[in-house]
């Protein structure tokens, strides 16, 4: 992977207008953290957290030029990508955080593709699963948990790997599938960063997530982000970043296609 | 158009919206109402038996047939409800619909629900994990119990952006809930089912929805006979407001309208978020 180097003074620079605006009234107390600030690193590692042992075989990329799905399930466009850094290792802070996933278009919308989602803890028994029929759209989309089931949160320090297949004909022959996997594990919520994120703004609370490498956290927030300000230039800038940092730079132009709104407004927040 | 005929309810639900009288007690509450919610809601949920003619028709609301090793307390009318009417058929304007069901106490491992089309395809399964608690039994013998239980559960069908096929206008899907004692006995599962019948909400019942209170909706929802849209935001109030003596009321009727007064002591406000801490 290439990274293209950019010079760091004009991140830097954006990153301090922005702090400076938001933190006008705490200057005195905030300007240290101004200095140390530096939001979405150039390529994402992971130093503060040692990824689970066994994690090396993990596809992060399915169904590219070595394999397309064969005859059996054709698949259109970028390969399947679980947005994930290349380690295939994310951290969080969320009992229920959200996965995402890049999903390439079906040839014949007329034929949506059955996709399955799969979590699991780290010896393998199950702890979530949902199988649903695509509509055959490529973008990126997201994998929520349910809140209001009384699912079973992530353990603190916990690993859990998070599978996310296309099901191919024959549907019963799994051997077929596209598959991509990544690895999460929970960690507390350090209080400072909580008193940080508490008082930030929105793209500020990107910063904190990725200086913290919460990976979960800090694509989750940014995805929101795009989803609510698809116009917004500074979250445009920490999206490229973000992508580009993990390697993922060729989804940058990919859809994040928006929650539709519902009609019946007021059971819409039960949702998972 | 029945907030225009209760116009001193509107008052009061126009003031609590607005935060000016949140905290008068529930009681007070219910008389500054005037007329309550629950003569909102109708004494017999379905004007007519339910058309059999329909593929889907589910027979199995409450999980009595079988009685799963996991459910804590084996006494009538503890077992796993599906929360849906007689017919089993409820009917709803949502394009990823709030699927209800009620559970005992009990020491599942976890559940499975899946939601299949008229043409019997599913097109939707969610299979996961319970949270428990440690408590003891009876005999004062420790037992995990699952966050939540007794209690009413809620899922809505995810909204994946464009990438879930929406349950289409005009048919009819169903659901079954399958309650998992043990993944390695297959036989102790509990199984109940219902169902949902997609239907096109008019353009004036969009407008008077979007302009309605919650508790005005839920009038609304009940006029309309639209089930899941009524029993949702009923849910949602009760767990806002728990000890509303109105709320309680119209959910106790909204229950009897469809014979499941038996759960109607049961909480739908506590302990239903697991925590997730």
């Amino acid at each position: 992977m290439v990274h293209k180097r950019r010079p760091f003074y004009r991140f830097s620079l954006a990153v301090g207008v922005k702090l400076a605006l938001f933190a006008a009234g705490f200057a005195l107390i905030h300007s240290p953290q101004i200095l140390q600030a530096q939001g979405i690193p150039q390529t994402w590692t992971t130093n503060k957290y040692e990824p689970p042992r066994g994690i090396g075989s993990a596809n992060r990329v399915e169904g590219g030029a070595t394999r397309s799905g064969g005859e059996n399930c054709p698949v259109a466009g970028k390969p399947l990508t679980a947005l994930m850094p290349s380690d295939r290792f994310g951290t969080t802070v969320a009992a229920y955080p959200s996965f995402f996933v890049y999903l390439p278009a079906s040839p014949d919308p007329s034929t949506p593709l059955p996709v399955e989602f799969v979590l699991e803890d780290s010896q393998g028994n199950l702890v979530y699963q949902t199988k649903f029929r695509t509509n055959g759209k490529s973008g990126i989309i997201t994998l929520n948990l349910p809140q209001d089931v009384s699912l079973s949160p992530l353990a603190v320090g916990e690993d859990y790997r998070w599978m996310f297949s296309i099901l191919c004909p024959p549907e019963d022959e799994r051997s077929n599938d596209l598959v991509v996997e990544g690895w999460v594990r929970r960690v507390t919520l350090n209080p400072t960063l909580e008193t940080q994120l508490a008082q930030a703004s929105p793209t500020k609370k990107v910063e904190l997530y990725a200086e913290a490498e919460l990976w979960q956290d800090t694509l989750a927030q940014l995805v929101e982000l795009r989803r609510n300000y698809p116009s917004d230039s500074e979250v445009a800038n920490q999206w490229v970043n973000l992508l580009n940092a993990a390697g993922l730079s060729n989804l940058v132009g990919e859809s994040l296609a928006s929650q539709n709104t519902p009609v019946d407004v007021p059971f819409s927040s039960a949702q998972p | 158009m029945a907030w225009f005929t209760h116009s001193s309810r509107f008052t009061v639900a126009l003031a609590l919206t607005l935060g000016l009288v949140a905290n008068v007690p529930a009681g007070v509450q219910a008389q500054l109402g005037g007329s309550p919610l629950s003569r909102d809601i109708p004494t017999e949920w379905e004007f007519t038996p339910p058309d059999s003619q329909g593929p889907s028709i589910p027979g199995n609301r409450e999980g009595g047939g079988t009685r799963g090793p996991c459910i804590a307390n084996p006494k009538p009318g503890q077992v796993p409800i599906a929360l849906v009417p007689e017919s089993g058929v409820g009917k709803t304007i949502a394009e990823y619909p709030t699927l209800s069901w009620y559970l005992p106490k009990n020491t599942a491992w976890g559940v499975e629900l899946m939601v299949r089309n008229a043409k019997g395809e599913e097109i939707y399964s969610t299979k996961y994990a319970f949270a428990h608690y440690t408590g003891q039994d009876s005999q004062g013998d420790e037992k995990q119990y699952v966050v939540g239980a007794p209690g009413i559960m809620s899922l809505t069908l995810p909204n994946l952006e464009s990438s879930v096929l929406p349950p289409e206008t005009g048919q009819t899907y169903k659901w079954t809930l399958k309650l998992i004692c043990d993944t390695q006995e297959p036989s102790g599962d509990v199984y109940v089912d219902g169902a949902f019948e997609r239907v096109e909400p008019d353009a004036n019942l969009v407008r008077r929805i979007q302009q309605a209170t919650p508790e005005q909706r839920v009038a609304i929802y009940a006029s309309e006979r639209l089930w899941y849209e009524t029993l949702n935001t009923l849910v949602e109030l009760r767990r806002d407001r728990p000890n509303d003596q109105g709320l309680k009321a119209a959910w106790s009727q909204l229950l009897r309208s469809v014979e499941l007064e038996q759960i109607v002591e049961e909480p739908v406000a506590q302990g239903v978020r697991t925590n997730p801490n």
